[in-house]
């Protein structure tokens, strides 16, 4: 148990590091190719609506962080 | 200024305003005399067709016209009046200077040297295993840095990481890319085009020393990028107490902030507060400033702030020296601030000149001490007088001793000398002075130095016959010159009465007195050789009567603690002058202000401590006893005994009875017994020396038992027969002088 506790701690750390070092991950609904397939699979692919067609996002841990860091920041503004 | 002055305002104006004379009486004015404001400055105008105008019709006429034509007094005045800085620093006008400053380079560069020599291996090791390697280690991460273009990479990072960033993420991300693609290429080139010079340099034969300085620029450069800015490896060789120069920001700063309102606000206005009409220059011992304070402000009101001034200027309040120009034609606006490089009273002093060497005349200077430039400042007590005044433990009455030790130079000075605070304080003076006495103010010591008061009054009739009976041409002045003050059958010596502590003489019974004598002797006794130099640390009036402080000519004012005590002593009206020894501080020990009439010193008077002055005192005894011209208290007590001390005398003395010949080892042991003050610590090369300055010859073999081994052998030494008999020393007319002989 203690073990496994240990070991999400370590993931939770690699995580952390992962969104401090490199905020920005892969889209997924595009995978980074910033446009999707039609359904049918024909004609022109359309940008990806979920990136705006970056094909980056922000990952999820760094999105949190920077909620909370938003609120600090509005706290201390008064 | 614009101002115009209209036919009636000058008629009606009397010393207000501009006014048009008419000196010459024909009508026409002809000359614009100063407003009251601006003393002393002569606009003269001719008698233009102008104003000529004015008087006639014309209502005004401007005060300032612009084509002033300017006055050739003026400007004959401005010339003489202007500094001429030396062609040649004064310290390199003559050889020995020259030589002093190749002394103290090869002193300076050598030590340097010295010291880093001494210190090459740990240089050595530090710069190879630190320096080195920290250097290789900075070039390669400045190299990554631009390779990566890093300077992007930061832009990057301070984006904050939000969605809406996504595309200047992007874009940045690709400008990295290209430009690091860009500087690989060149980085690799480089590196590519350095191995072929490399290959080929490797390929010809160059000189032997290439290779050895490249690796040498490459060892000093690496080494120089591994060293972080004040960082160095050692610490100094040399510390030079070189103060922060003196700037004018800094003056400017310290004057804005002085607190003197229309000072703050000149500065306020454009920064430009006051004027330097000299450059700022480095002294001996610090800076000097010339300063024009804006108008309305003067230098007064600067020296009255010397504790704010040197808070402002970020210095040691005894440090900073602002003063009045001395120069009495000068505006009062005229600020000389001296920044001395340490405290003046830590600053080095130059040995009192009479220390080791020398005699002194009392119609010359005596030497008092030294000034914030570190020049000799001397005190000319002859035909004057001298008050020192200050708060207890100030140097009061090591001032006076200075003094009193400079006149016992003078083997004709007979000096008086009381020191009524009873610590002895003049006691270097006491063997031959030709009255001493020494005591906290009791009913003895006052008697005494009544009597002494007494007997200089009564020298005043006699001398006053003897100028008036000399001929005329040997007294031009009525005075005495140092003709007749060094002929003793006339009784013409200077005398020098001294008294510290005065006014426990003033608050005795003897009052009337004491004030009726030295009233006398003061006024009268100046022209004949007199001179009185009194100290107090009271000169309130009841202390000493004003009668007697308003005619001593010389004031020497330490540290006082108000402006009453100030100006009973430097003169009244001297602390609105700016002659001001309230600003003295504790610290300033010694320090305070010179007055010989209109001109004031400042001067930190030579320290001497009391062995030093006793061993000066005794040098001085010397010269007198060998002048012999002791007299008074100095024959009785018997110090006249040290005349006969004699080395021959000395010598025979150390001979034990039935020896014949003494070691001179053993004679010097034997005197420095008999004499430790005189012989203590003597060579062989000096007994020899003295020895044969007598004609005696310590260079004989003396054969005799040593008297720790009790073995005979032979030794350099002196034998008894060789030594004349009952040698009477030279100078005992010492004694002959009679005590009474002053007085008829």
């Amino acid at each position: 148990m203690r073990g496994l506790i240990a070991l999400v701690l370590l993931l939770l750390g690699l995580y952390a590091i992962t969104c401090a070092v490199m905020p920005w991950g892969q889209c997924h609904k595009c995978h980074g190719d910033k446009r999707i397939p039609t359904r049918s699979g024909r004609g022109r692919a359309r940008k990806c609506p979920r990136c705006r067609g970056t094909g980056i996002r922000l990952r999820l841990g760094r999105r949190v962080f920077n909620y909370f860091s938003d609120v600090k920041g509005q706290a201390e503004a008064k | 200024v614009t101002r115009q002055v209209s036919g009636q305002e000058q008629a009606g104006s009397n010393g207000h305003g501009p006014v048009l004379l008419d000196i010459d009486g024909d009508g026409i004015p002809d000359r614009v005399t100063p407003s009251a404001d601006r003393p002393g400055t002569d606009l003269e105008i001719p008698a233009s067709k102008e104003i000529a105008e004015v008087h006639d019709e014309t209502p005004s006429v401007y005060v300032d016209p612009s084509d002033l034509p300017r006055s050739m007094d003026r400007y004959r005045d401005s010339l003489q009046r202007a500094r001429l800085e030396p062609v040649v620093p004064e310290a390199l006008r003559t050889l020995r200077g020259w030589w002093d400053l190749a002394c103290l380079m090869s002193t300076f560069y050598g030590h340097v040297l010295l010291f880093y020599l001494v210190r090459l291996p740990l240089i050595a090791a530090v710069v190879t295993f630190v320096r080195i390697p920290k250097g290789f280690a900075r070039a390669l991460s400045t190299v990554s840095h631009w390779v990566r273009d890093e300077e992007t990479a930061v832009l990057q990072r301070l984006q904050a990481y939000d969605e809406k960033n996504a595309e200047t993420h992007i874009k940045l991300t690709k400008q990295r890319h290209r430009r690091s693609r860009w500087r690989w290429i060149l980085l690799l080139s480089g590196a590519v085009a350095l191995l072929v010079v490399w290959a080929t340099l490797s390929t010809t034969k160059p000189p032997w020393w290439y290779p050895q300085i490249a690796a040498l620029v490459l060892v000093l450069g690496l080494a120089k990028l591994g060293t972080g800015p004040g960082a160095p490896v050692l610490g100094r060789a040399v510390t030079t107490f070189d103060s922060p120069k003196l700037t004018v920001e800094i003056i400017d700063t310290a004057l804005a902030n002085l607190g003197i309102s229309s000072l703050t606000q000149a500065f306020a206005k454009d920064g430009h507060g006051v004027g330097y009409p000299a450059p700022i220059t480095r002294e001996k011992q610090g800076y000097r400033a010339d300063i024009d304070l804006p108008h309305g402000v003067t230098a007064e009101q600067v020296v009255e702030r010397r504790i704010k001034l040197a808070s402002g200027l970020r210095r040691p309040v005894g440090s900073v020296w602002p003063m009045v120009d001395p120069d009495p034609d000068m505006h009062a606006g005229r600020l000389i601030l001296w920044v001395t490089d340490r405290p003046f009273s830590k600053l080095p002093q130059p040995l009192w000149p009479l220390a080791k060497r020398g005699q002194q005349d009392m119609f010359k200077p005596l030497p008092l001490g030294y000034d914030q430039r570190g020049a000799l400042v001397t005190l000319l007590l002859m035909f004057t007088n001298v008050l020192i005044g200050a708060i207890p433990g100030m140097g009061k009455t090591m001032a006076l001793r200075v003094i009193l030790l400079a006149a016992s130079f003078d083997p004709h000075c007979e000096i008086h000398a009381h020191e009524l605070k009873g610590t002895g304080d003049l006691r270097a003076i006491e063997p031959l002075a030709h009255r001493y006495s020494s005591g906290p103010g009791d009913a003895a010591t006052i008697d005494k130095t009544m009597a002494s008061i007494r007997e200089v009054h009564s020298y005043l009739g006699p001398r006053a016959e003897t100028l008036k009976r000399l001929p005329r041409h040997m007294v031009p002045e009525n005075k005495v010159t140092p003709e007749l003050a060094s002929r003793r059958d006339l009784g013409l010596h200077p005398v020098l009465l001294a008294i510290d502590e005065v006014q426990e003489v003033f608050e005795s019974e003897h009052r009337a007195e004491a004030e009726a004598l030295m009233k006398a002797i003061i006024k009268r006794g100046r022209a004949l050789g007199i001179m009185v130099a009194l100290s107090t640390q009271k000169p309130e009036r009841d202390a000493i009567p004003t009668s007697i402080t308003s005619n001593m000519g010389m004031r020497l004012c330490l540290r006082v603690m108000d402006w009453q005590a100030n100006d009973m002593i430097l003169g009244t009206g001297a602390y609105k002058g700016g002659i001001n020894a309230t600003q003295l501080t504790n610290s300033d020990l010694g320090i305070g202000f010179l007055r010989d009439g209109g001109i004031v010193t400042l001067v930190r008077s030579s320290y001497i401590d009391a062995v030093t002055a006793d061993r000066i005192g005794a040098r001085a005894l010397g010269i007198r006893e060998a002048e012999g011209t002791l007299t008074g208290d100095a024959v009785g007590t018997g110090h006249t005994a040290r005349v006969t001390i004699s080395i021959v005398d000395d010598v025979r003395a150390v001979f034990a009875g039935g020896e014949t010949g003494l070691w001179s080892t053993l004679i010097l042991e034997r005197l420095a017994a008999l004499r430790p003050e005189i012989y203590a610590g003597w060579t062989q090369g000096q007994l020899t020396a003295a020895l044969k300055a007598k004609g005696i010859s310590a260079g004989r073999q003396v054969e005799r038992a040593d008297p720790l081994t009790g073995r005979r052998k032979n030794q350099r030494g002196v034998f008894l027969e060789d030594l004349p008999e009952a040698i009477t020393a030279g100078p005992e007319s010492a004694i002959t002088v009679d005590d009474e002989e002053g007085v008829s």
